[in-house]
Formats: C-alpha cells, structure tokens, sequence
C-alpha cells in the first residue's frame, strides 16, 4: 500500500512540477495556503452532519486538521516573507471542487441524504460560480 | 445499593462466566482438526469442540421464540447428529440461565440483556459481538468473548481497506487536476497521505486486538480510539 502511495506522490510531483512549467509563474505559498484552508473548511463543515458516525467523520476532521495547520504555517510564512499575496481564483475553485468530491466520496458509506450532500453540493456551486465568474469579468 | 449493585454485578459475571465458559472454551479450541466423529458415542458429547467457524454457521439456525433459543429443524441436514446434540445442550443451558435470572434475549441481534443491570454490566456479559460507547474522545470497542475479538479485528480490516481506497482515489484526482491547479494537486495529495496514515492505524489496531486478545486470553478486553487515531488496548475490569 505504502510503495503505491508513495509511487502516486512522485507521479503527483512531477505532475505538479509540469503544471507550474505550464503557468509559467513561481509557486505562491500565500495562494498555497489559501487552498489549503479552503480544501480543509470544506472538509470540516462536512464533518458535521455525520459527527454521530465516529469512522466518518473523525477521517474528515483528521485530514482537515492536517490541512488547515499546514495552510495556516503557509500563510504566516508568506507574510513574515512578505511575498506576492494574490490569490489565484482558478485555484480556489478547482480545490473547492476536489474538496466536494472526496467529501462525496468519504460520506456515501454513511448516507447520501439531503442534509449530508448539503456542504459538497455548496462547495460544488460555490467552486463553479469562481471558475466561471471571472473569466466573464 | 452498593450491595443490589454486586448482587446485579455477580449475577452478570455469573451469566457471562457460564455462557462464556460453554461457548469460549470451544472458541478457543482454534478451529483444531477434530477426530473422526463418526464413531463417536452420545455420552462422549461433552468432548466435541466446535470451531468459531462452526459455530458462526450454527449461529445461522439459531432462532429467538418466546424469549429462548432454538434450533432449526434444517440444522441436521447440515451437521452431524453429535454436533448437533452439543449445540443443543449449549442452547439449553443459556436459556436455564435466562429464565432463572429473568433475562431478555433480543431477537434480532440474539444477545442476552439484563434489564436490570446498568449499561456497564451489560456490556460486560457475554456479547459475540463487539459493543461500542462514544466519547468526547473517540470511541470505546468491548470485547467480551474471543468472537467478538475476531469480529472487531475483521472490522478494523475493512474501515482499513476501505481508507486504502479512498486514499488512492485523492491521490488520484490530485494528479489529474494537476495540469490546471497544482496547488489543489498538493492539497489532495496531503489528504491522501493522511487518509493513508489512518488506513495503517487501522490495520495496526486490528493486529493489535488479535495480539492482546492472545495474551488476555480469559480476560474481557476494551479498546480506545481517538479522534487521531491512537488507540490504546485495556482489560475490562
């Protein structure tokens, strides 16, 4: 399991690594930071309707509370670096929408009842309209 | 009180210690290959030990009317005659126990309840099926027979197989978004990692309770699981 794991995060490296060559921009620890807490808000609020169901929602809230310590050392370290603080939409969004799934994905064990899908549909809506949004600006 | 509530504690203990002793004594016989029980008398019943294995496919026969255990007819089709004759007796004496101490099997999961007792006691009868509490927390698995144990570590098993799944589809979506955010690609791979961390927790508590229950053979046993995931193994006292 772990050499697989560990595999995909190469895989995940170097994909990362081509999508910055991509963008043609440096990599942004402010905009890392923010996507950072927006994944981890997602996954936090979508603990909350299944807190009853302990396996659920306590592997919600454990990957949250990874996420969002390691976004929040992000960003005090981008402003003690007083680095470029811009934040990149298509990023947020793109996050918010991984961020649903995976919540759709962890929950369906549980139930797909309306009060559970509430936050990754939100999420979903909120990820598209940031998407969308500017580009029509 | 304190002495209604020993009187209620040792009628429990005694329950749990005569329904444990009749069915975890064979439990514990380790699915050990048995002679031929072909020429095997019926007053040599008592010395048929039945594996988990077969008890788990009795359990399917065992029935709940008017309050005690019974066995369906179909039973013999599936069995041999003596081992038939032992889960017979097995039955035979929960249901004296129930009866004599005024006990209540529910019929849906088969257990034994003590109406009487505080939910502390009834934990600590003699359930093959894990129980659990919540806490502020986490949550807390009793133990109290070796079935039970064998459930629970299957248990911890599949929440850890099913955690290994969910942390390669994160890392998956990841690398597929990575062309147009990396930032989310990172994001997700963190998550992976760390759904990948309480998959191996899992899997390390599932061994764990096998290798406690080993050693605690005759004790009842609870574990603890956090919120991040430690656990902790105890005897029931």
């Amino acid at each position: 399991m772990w050499v697989i794991l560990i595999i995909n995060v190469i895989i995940a490296s170097i994909a990362i690594i081509a999508g910055f060559n991509n963008r043609a921009e440096a990599f942004s620890l402010f905009n890392a930071g923010v996507v950072f807490v927006a994944f981890s808000i997602v996954l936090l609020l979508g603990a909350i309707p299944v807190y009853r169901n302990f396996d659920t929602s306590s592997v919600l809230m454990f990957v949250a509370g990874i996420l969002i310590v390691l976004g929040i050392i992000m960003l005090i370290v981008s402003v003690i670096a007083r680095s470029t603080r811009k934040i990149n939409l298509q990023d947020l969004a793109i996050a918010l929408m991984v961020a649903a799934v995976c919540l759709v994905y962890f929950i369906h064990n549980a139930s797909l009842n309306f009060a559970n899908l509430l936050v990754p549909e939100l999420a979903l809506i909120v990820g598209l309209i940031l998407l969308v949004y500017p580009k029509q600006k | 009180m304190r002495r209604k509530k020993l009187g209620i504690l040792l009628a429990a203990t005694l329950l749990a210690t005569t329904v444990t002793n009749s069915l975890a004594e064979v439990v514990a016989a380790d699915a050990v290959q048995q002679p031929n029980q072909k020429g095997i008398s019926s007053e040599k019943n008592n010395d048929i030990k039945l594996s988990q294995e077969q008890i788990d496919q009795f359990d399917k026969f065992v029935v709940v009317k008017d309050n005690s255990y019974v066995l369906d007819s179909k039973v013999n089709q599936n069995f041999s005659t003596n081992e038939v004759l032992v889960v017979k007796e097995m039955l035979n004496t929960s249901n004296r126990e129930v009866k004599n101490n005024n006990l209540i099997i529910d019929p849906d999961t088969k257990e034994i309840l003590d109406q009487n007792a505080s939910p502390f006691v009834i934990m600590a009868a003699y359930n093959k099926n894990y129980t659990t509490k919540a806490f502020w927390w986490g949550k807390r698995y009793y133990f109290t027979s070796n079935i039970a144990v064998t459930r629970g570590a299957r248990y911890f098993r599949h929440i850890a197989s099913l955690r290994n799944d969910q942390s390669l589809f994160l890392s998956a979506l990841g690398d597929s978004i990575a062309y147009a955010s990396p930032y989310a690609t990172l994001a997700a791979n963190v998550a992976s990692m760390g759904v990948g961390y309480v998959a191996g927790q899992y899997n390390g508590a599932a061994s764990a309770l096998v290798s406690y229950n080993n050693r605690h053979r005759h004790n009842q046993i609870y574990l603890d699981m956090n919120r991040t995931f430690q656990y902790s193994l105890h005897i029931l006292k």
